[in-house]
C-alpha cells in the first residue's frame, strides 16, 4: 500500500484562472508601471516571464509623454510614493517596438492605457485593434480629463461611464477597468464601469500621498505629491475588493465580472487573503522591486497553502471569507 | 506641521509605547534646537514646493 507522506502534494492543485476570456496559468499578474515593457526583466537572473499568469505593461498614452521631474519615488514606512507622470514613448512606438518582442512568451500581455480626454482613450483603443500579441486592455482612469475641467475620470461615475463606453465601442478585446481608492464609494465607480462595458475590474491604484523632508522643508517628490503603494495599502485594497465583490455578487446578474486585487502583495498568504475577499486574480507591483521572494516561490507556496486548506481549485476560495455575525 | 497643521494628536503610538507623546515632545524640542527654530509656529505651513 502506498503511504501518503505528510506535506507532499499527491495531486497538484489547479491554479489556473480565467479573467474575461484571458486564460492564465495562475492568478498572479505583474502590475502596471513596475515592470516597464517587459524587456528589462528578461535580464533579471532567475526571472521567467512565463511563470506569471499575465504581465500588465506600463501605462501608455496616445502621444509620447516626458513624465514628471525627479525624484519620482520616495520611500516611506511600509511602502513607496511615486509620481512618474506616465512617462512613455506613445502607443504607436509601443505597438511597433515592444509588443513584437513579447510575443515569444507564453504569458498573457495586457496593455495599460491612459489618456487626458475621452477621445484620446478611444483613439488608443482603436490603434490596438488587429495587433497580434495584446490579450487585453487595462484602462487606467486615474487621469485628469483635461477637456472637462481637469477632474480625474475615476472620481466621477458619469465620467467613468462615458469614457469606458467610448473605449468599449472601439474594441472587442477583454476590457479591464482599473479603479482608484481615492473615492468615497468605490462601488459607484465600479457600477459605472460595468455599465460602460467593462469585462473585469482591477483595484486598487495608488493612494494619494505626500512626504516632506524636514531638513529642506521640501516635498520628497519632484512633483510634490504622488501615489502610495506597497504593504501600507494592502488592508485598504482588501476592503475595496470586499465591497466591490459584495456589490457584484448581489446586484450584477447578467454578466460575470471578475475582480483583480492589487495593493501591497508580497506573499502567497497575501494572495489568498485577496481571493477570500473576492478577487479572482491579483497583481504584484512594488514588491517586485524589493526581491523579498520570487514569483516562483510564491506560486509554490500557494499550491502548498491550497493543499493545507484541502482545496483543489484556487477558484473555490473566491469570496469565501466567513464574516462575523 | 510643515504641511499645514497647527497641532497634532497621537493615537495608535500610545498602544505601542505609553511614553510616545513625551518622546515626541522631546523630539520636537531637539529638532528645533538643531535647526535654530525659536518658535514652533514657524513650522506651520513652512513647506517649500
Ligand atoms: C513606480 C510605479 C509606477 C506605476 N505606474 C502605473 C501606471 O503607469 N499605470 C497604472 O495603472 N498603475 C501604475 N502604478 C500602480 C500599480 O500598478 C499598482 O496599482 C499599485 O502600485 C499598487 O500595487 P503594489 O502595492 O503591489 O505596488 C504604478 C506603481 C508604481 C509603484
Amino acid at each position: 500500500m502506498q503511504k501518503k507522506l505528510p506535506g507532499i502534494n499527491i495531486e497538484k492543485p489547479d491554479l489556473s484562472v480565467e479573467i474575461a476570456g484571458i486564460k492564465m496559468n495562475n492568478p498572479i499578474m505583474i502590475a502596471s508601471g513596475t515592470f516597464g515593457y517587459g524587456t528589462e526583466f528578461s535580464e533579471v537572473e532567475g526571472f521567467s516571464h512565463d511563470e506569471v499568469g499575465a504581465i500588465v505593461l506600463k501605462g501608455t498614452t496616445l502621444n509620447k509623454t516626458r513624465g514628471n521631474p525627479i525624484p519620482r519615488i520616495a520611500e516611506v514606512d511600509c511602502g513607496i510614493i511615486n509620481s512618474i507622470g506616465l512617462q512613455n514613448p506613445g502607443i504607436d512606438f509601443v505597438l511597433k517596438n515592444y509588443i513584437p518582442k513579447l510575443r515569444q512568451y507564453k504569458t498573457k500581455i495586457i496593455l495599460n492605457i491612459a489618456g487626458y480626454s475621452e477621445d484620446e482613450y478611444k483613439e488608443i483603443a482603436k490603434r490596438i485593434n488587429d495587433v497580434n500579441g495584446v490579450h487585453g486592455i487595462e484602462v487606467n482612469i486615474s487621469c485628469p480629463n483635461i477637456k472637462e475641467g481637469g477632474m480625474q475620470f475615476c472620481l466621477d461615475p458619469k465620467m467613468t461611464f462615458r469614457v469606458i463606453e467610448k473605449i468599449r465601442g472601439e474594441t472587442k478585446l477583454p476590457l479591464i477597468v482599473k479603479l482608484s481608492p481615492n473615492v468615497t464609494d468605490i462601488v459607484q465607480i465600479a457600477k459605472a464601469a460595468i455599465e460602460g462595458g467593462a469585462d473585469a475590474l482591477s483595484l486598487i491604484n495608488t493612494v494619494t500621498a505626500m512626504a516632506i523632508d524636514t531638513k529642506t522643508k521640501r516635498p520628497k517628490l519632484g512633483a510634490n505629491f504622488g501615489g502610495l503603494s506597497g504593504p501600507a495599502i494592502k488592508p485598504i485594497a482588501i476592503h475595496k475588493i470586499f465591497q466591490t465583490y459584495q456589490y457584484i455578487s448581489q446586484y450584477v446578474k447578467d454578466k460575470k465580472i471578475p475582480l483583480i486585487g492589487i495593493g501591497g502583495i508580497e506573499s502567497a498568504d497575501d494572495i489568498i487573503e485577496f481571493i477570500l475577499a473576492g478577487a479572482n486574480a491579483v497583481q504584484i507591483g512594488t514588491s517586485t522591486m524589493i526581491y523579498k521572494t520570487t514569483i516562483e516561490q510564491i506560486i509554490s507556496d500557494i499550491a502548498n497553502r491550497l493543499s493545507e486548506l484541502n482545496e483543489k481549485k484556487i477558484n473555490n476560495l473566491v469570496g469565501k471569507v466567513i464574516l462575523n455575525t | 506641521m510643515l504641511a499645514g497643521a497647527t497641532a497634532v494628536a497621537v493615537g495608535t503610538a500610545n498602544f505601542v509605547n505609553p511614553y510616545s507623546t513625551i518622546d515626541i515632545i522631546n523630539g520636537i524640542e531637539s529638532f528645533m534646537e538643531k535647526n535654530n527654530i525659536i518658535d514652533v509656529k514657524e513650522l506651520i505651513g513652512g513647506l517649500r514646493c
